[in-house]
């Protein structure tokens, strides 16, 4: 098996000091290897066996690892004393266990690890081990190692304490076997020494030299006796139990075995019990700490203790006692006060939650009451009792009537709502037959409970009797509206009994109008659904009445057909005229004001067509309103535009004129500026605007004599009369400038 | 016994042992153990043969009966490595086993004992000096500032006095050596005795070689002890004269409160007695009274 471990030199160079050392040695593994505790001595014949039989001990750092130390003689130091020589091997702890099952004669053995060239850097080293053989112990050896593991067992609990083996008592080889005994698992945490040199060697178990100082160290030590038994131990035990004499030991049991006095294998350093792990007895040091404590307690303390109890105890029963008593009479007077107010179990209020809300409090009386367990009540509070159940009982029958009246009227109450028998007032239209139906069972029903309510005493009767009033108002209201509606069917057939008309009037209009509002209003009434209903088995005279009324409702409706036709006929043929109307209108926008004197032909002539029609069209409706201000429209358009015909066309000839007269005067003045007595003037401008005016009249002569008939055939005929002056100034003009005969201007 | 390594702690404790253990009246030494008298023996057998004892690699503790002027002392002397006072008291390494053990001693001790050799003082190992200059002063220090350290006896012990007398003649004696090269230590010290003393006598061979001479006589070894005991002693009756005189007032203080007390213990039992008669009436007529109503 390879091992790979780092070294240490621990020696006397002018001072113990460490004289070599591997490099990955940490500095607290360095003071820990660096101790002064092996023990020295001046005795050749140890210092001389060192080589043939090594002294070293073994334990675990504080790091965790293994270092197994093995003692060399040193030279002599500088005051020539003798000195020893530490070599220690370290390893990691899962290799000690792995590679050499915990058994550091494997490695004490090699000399590779222990030899040193005395250079200070030690590298670490790859060593091959092998364990060591053991020799099957006699009867007496095995009985020798059986004692000391027992002790190391029963000690095992006392890493302090070292167990002390003299080399006279036991044989190296036996020593080695009872390491090699030891559980594998407990071995990491077990020290020991070989051959050591003193006492104080901090390891469980130290196997002193002959030479080793004694008595002289403050260490605990248990020094080892070779007869002593075992039996309390029960690893060693166990372990004699499995180990014949003479025969091998039981090496599976040594390995398999979990407990060792009272430990168990760790793991991660934790310390696992197979049972509870009582806590750590206290040293005499703790005892009396604990003892000091503790304080004395006067007696006065007791005594006091006691009063207060006496006192509290009897505080707890006096006041127990009164305030139990007092309950019962709080809670029976409470009672009895309620029987009082509420003797008479029959005038429970009709509100039902006041009603719910009495029975409670009479409820929790009684279970206050038969809550109560004082003896000393026990007489009254049964006589209260018995009068609560008393009036329990009555109170829950006419609560139970009560209820049974309450949700009737709520019933009616629900029903009513939809049919308007809240306000029959606001009834407008006559129910179905079949409401009216369920409003009359209903009728029967309230009427049959008036006797049970007047027994329970108000409002009951009082509500009863409203009920009821307001099915009689209801059926009072529908009887209303059933002879209104007879009224209103005679009226209508008043007014449509005549001959149908034959043309139309305002008042005609009216009345027919007035005629379908009221039929609207009556059908209203007298819905359709109403009108195929099947009559009751047993009607009432609300339902004979109205079967009448749909019968004189179906006559007039017939009659009133006949009108509906016989008008529409007549608006049909008006409304061919009106429309045409309209459409001429529209067409020449005649709504508007006429602008352009020179286009105004054309429009005139579809505004005396729209007015044609507009005539026939009121022949049907004399007094149509709408006709008549169509018509206004169109007369004021005409109006209008004759009006500006006019305009234009008297300018036209003042237009005429003027320029006439305007070339009379320049002639005369240019007569006088050549010194001749007259000079014609030249006509023919004036002609040609003349003949404008002329040429406008042609054309809309019926716009302009719209106007003013007779101040337009004035100054149609003054026109005239200028232009019969303009052609002969022209003649006599073309005489004077032109010799050759002009054309005759046009007419 | 405070001592650098090479100071001759062993060699002292021994020799020392060995002179009173053989001595018939006035100061008479004897081990507890058989293992420390074997010990202390085998080590002045070994300087006897010319050996040195072994460089000291464990902690000692010689528990030693001495009976000196008529009475009893328990000494418990410290062998150990000088190597721990150098850690402890130089190094301040004060947390592993054994300078614990060394540090715990000190502070308990009832008399200190110096032991320097003025050739290390002087000697060109600077280390060495130290050890004697600012590790004994750091100790004394520490015995100094401990309660009631400052009563305690220091004797500074020059040993090696056969090899050293030349040397501390030069100096101007002890106290001029004291002075001149340990300064720091006097300075702390204050008071305290010194003595010169040599266990063995030594033979230098040509080679450098040191060995003990076989019949060598031990002088003025004992002259520390018997200024410790000395002042133990006067100590002791001190402490004595001011327990009797403590104990006296305290036997005074106990009576006067002895009676005191059993005055006001009367007066307590009697306002008990009342005072539990009424509360029990008081809690009976209660009852009657929460039953009747």
């Amino acid at each position: 098996m390879i091992v790979n471990l780092s070294r240490h030199v621990f020696g006397s160079h002018q001072g113990y000091r460490t004289l070599a050392a591997s490099e990955d040695l940490t500095a607290d593994e360095l003071a820990e290897l660096q101790s002064f505790v092996f023990g020295q001595t001046n005795n050749a014949e140890y210092l001389a066996t060192l080589k043939s039989t090594p002294a070293y001990w073994s334990r675990q750092l504080s790091s965790g690892r293994r270092a197994v130390t093995r003692v060399f003689v040193g030279p002599k130091d500088d005051q020539g004393r003798q000195s020893l020589r530490f070599v220690s091997a370290i390893l990691y702890a899962k290799d000690w266990i792995s590679a050499i099952n915990g058994e550091d004669g494997a490695l004490v053995g090699v000399d590779k690890i222990w030899s040193w060239d005395g250079k200070p850097r030690l590298p670490r080293i790859e060593v091959r081990v092998t364990k060591p053989d053991l020799v099957n112990p006699n009867a007496e050896q095995r009985q020798r190692i059986l004692s000391l593991v027992g002790l190391i067992e029963s000690m095992s609990n006392s890493p302090n304490s070292s167990i002390v083996v003299e080399e006279r008592q036991l044989a190296p080889a036996e020593f080695a076997m009872v390491l090699a005994l030891l559980p594998v698992w407990f071995r990491p945490q077990f020290s020991y020494g070989f051959r050591s040199l003193s006492e104080a060697l901090p390891v469980q178990l130290n196997y002193l030299a002959p030479c080793a100082s004694r008595g002289k160290s403050r260490r605990k030590v248990t020094p080892w006796r070779p007869h002593g038994g075992y039996a309390s131990a029960k690893y060693a035990s166990g372990l004699a139990h499995f180990w014949p004499e003479g025969g091998p030991p039981p090496w599976e049991f040594v390995e398999n075995c979990k407990a060792f006095g009272d430990l168990l294998p760790t793991f991660e350093g934790t310390e696992v019990s197979s049972g509870t792990v009582a806590p750590p007895a206290p040293t005499l040091k703790q005892k009396r700490r604990q003892q000091r404590r503790q304080p004395r307690v006067p007696r006065i303390v007791y005594w006091l203790t006691a009063m207060a109890l006496i006192i509290g105890a009897t505080t707890y029963v006096a006041v127990n006692t009164i305030m139990s008593r007092r309950h019962a009479d709080a809670v029976l007077d409470a009672a009895d006060a309620f029987l009082t107010e509420n003797a008479d179990s029959s005038q429970l209020p009709a509100a039902g939650h006041k009603r719910k809300k009495i029975i409670e409090t009479a409820q929790s009386h009684a279970d206050e009451v038969a809550d109560l367990t004082d003896s000393s009540r026990a007489d009254r509070r049964d006589a209260v009792a018995t009068k609560l159940n008393d009036w329990l009982s009555a109170a829950g029958d006419k609560d139970t009537k009560l209820v049974s009246l309450d949700e009737m009227l709520t019933s009616f109450e629900t029903f009513a709502k939809p049919l308007g028998l809240e306000n029959p007032e606001s009834l407008v239209e006559i129910p179905d037959a079949t409401s009216r139906s369920a409003v009359v069972g209903w009728k029967k029903r309230l009427e049959d409970s008036q006797a049970e309510a007047s027994l329970m005493g108000e409002p009951y009767p009082t509500k009863i009797a409203s009920a009821l009033n307001r099915i009689h108002d209801w059926n009072v209201r529908i009887k209303e509206l059933l002879n209104q509606c007879d009224a209103g069917l005679d009226g209508i057939l008043k007014i449509l009994g005549g001959p149908l008309p034959t043309t139309l009037t305002n008042a005609i209009d009216r009345t027919w109008s007035d005629v379908q509002s009221q039929l609207a209003k009556i059908d209203k009434i007298l819905p359709e659904a109403q009108v195929g209903d099947v009559s009751p088995a047993d009607p009432t005279t609300i339902d004979e009445y109205l079967s009448e009324l749909m019968e004189q409702r179906d006559s007039v409706q017939h009659r009133v057909d006949s009108w509906a036709k016989h008008i529409n006929k007549i608006k049909s043929e008006m409304n061919e005229f009106l429309d045409e109307a309209k459409g001429l209108v529209a067409e020449h926008k005649l709504k508007f004001d006429p602008v352009d004197a020179e286009a105004i032909q054309k429009p005139w002539t579809g505004a005396a067509s729209a007015k044609g029609a507009l005539e026939q069209a009121l022949d049907y409706w004399p007094d149509s309103e709408e006709m008549l201000l169509l018509e206004e429209t169109v007369e004021s358009w005409m109006n209008k535009a004759a009006d500006l015909a006019m305009a234009h066309f008297n300018k036209a000839i003042d237009q005429a004129d003027s320029i006439w007269y305007d070339e009379k005067k320049r002639s005369s003045v240019d007569a006088q500026s050549n010194g001749l007595s007259t000079l014609p003037p030249n006509p023919t401008e004036a002609i040609k605007s003349l003949n404008v005016a002329l040429d406008y009249w042609d054309a809309n002569s019926s716009a302009i004599r719209h106007f003013d008939a007779r101040m337009a055939d004035r100054r149609h005929r003054q026109a005239v009369s200028l232009k019969t002056e303009l052609i002969n100034a022209n003649s006599n003009y073309d005489k004077v400038v032109n010799p050759t005969p002009s054309p005759t201007p046009k007419p | 016994m405070l001592g650098r390594r090479t100071s001759g702690k062993t060699v002292y404790l021994s020799v020392l042992y060995e002179q009173f253990w053989k001595s018939l009246d006035g100061l008479t030494m004897k081990a507890v153990s058989g293992q420390v008298h074997s010990d202390c023996v085998r080590v002045v057998e070994g300087l006897r043969a010319g050996h040195w004892p072994a460089a000291t690699l464990e902690t000692q503790h010689c528990d030693l009966e001495i009976e000196y002027k008529g009475q009893r002392h328990l000494l418990v002397a410290l062998d150990y490595a000088g190597e721990l006072f150098r850690r402890a008291f130089v190094e301040d390494v004060t947390d592993t086993a054994e300078t614990i053990e060394l540090v715990k001693h000190i502070d308990s001790a009832a008399a200190v004992m110096i032991l320097i050799d003025a050739s290390v003082v002087l000697g060109k190992d600077v280390d060495a000096a130290i050890d004697d200059d600012f590790g004994m002063t750091q100790a004394v220090m520490r015995i100094r500032n401990w309660p009631g350290g400052k009563d305690i006896p220091i004797v500074l012990v020059f040993t090696k006095a056969d090899e050293n007398r030349d040397v501390i003649r030069n100096e101007g004696g002890l106290e001029g050596f004291v002075k001149r090269r340990l300064p720091a230590l006097a300075r702390t010290v204050k008071r305290a005795a010194m003595f010169q003393v040599s266990a063995v006598q030594v033979n230098i061979h040509s080679d450098g070689k040191r060995t003990p001479v076989p019949n060598s006589t031990p002088w003025q070894i004992e002259k520390p002890l018997r200024f410790c005991l000395d002042k133990i002693n006067l100590q002791r009756e001190l402490e004595r004269q001011r327990e009797f005189a403590l104990e006296q007032r305290r036997s005074q203080e106990a009576y006067e409160l002895e009676l005191e007390r059993a005055s006001k213990r009367q007066n307590k039992t009697a306002v008990i007695v009342v005072v539990s008669m009424v509360v029990v009436a008081a809690c009976v007529i209660a009852l009657v009274w929460a039953f009747k109503s």
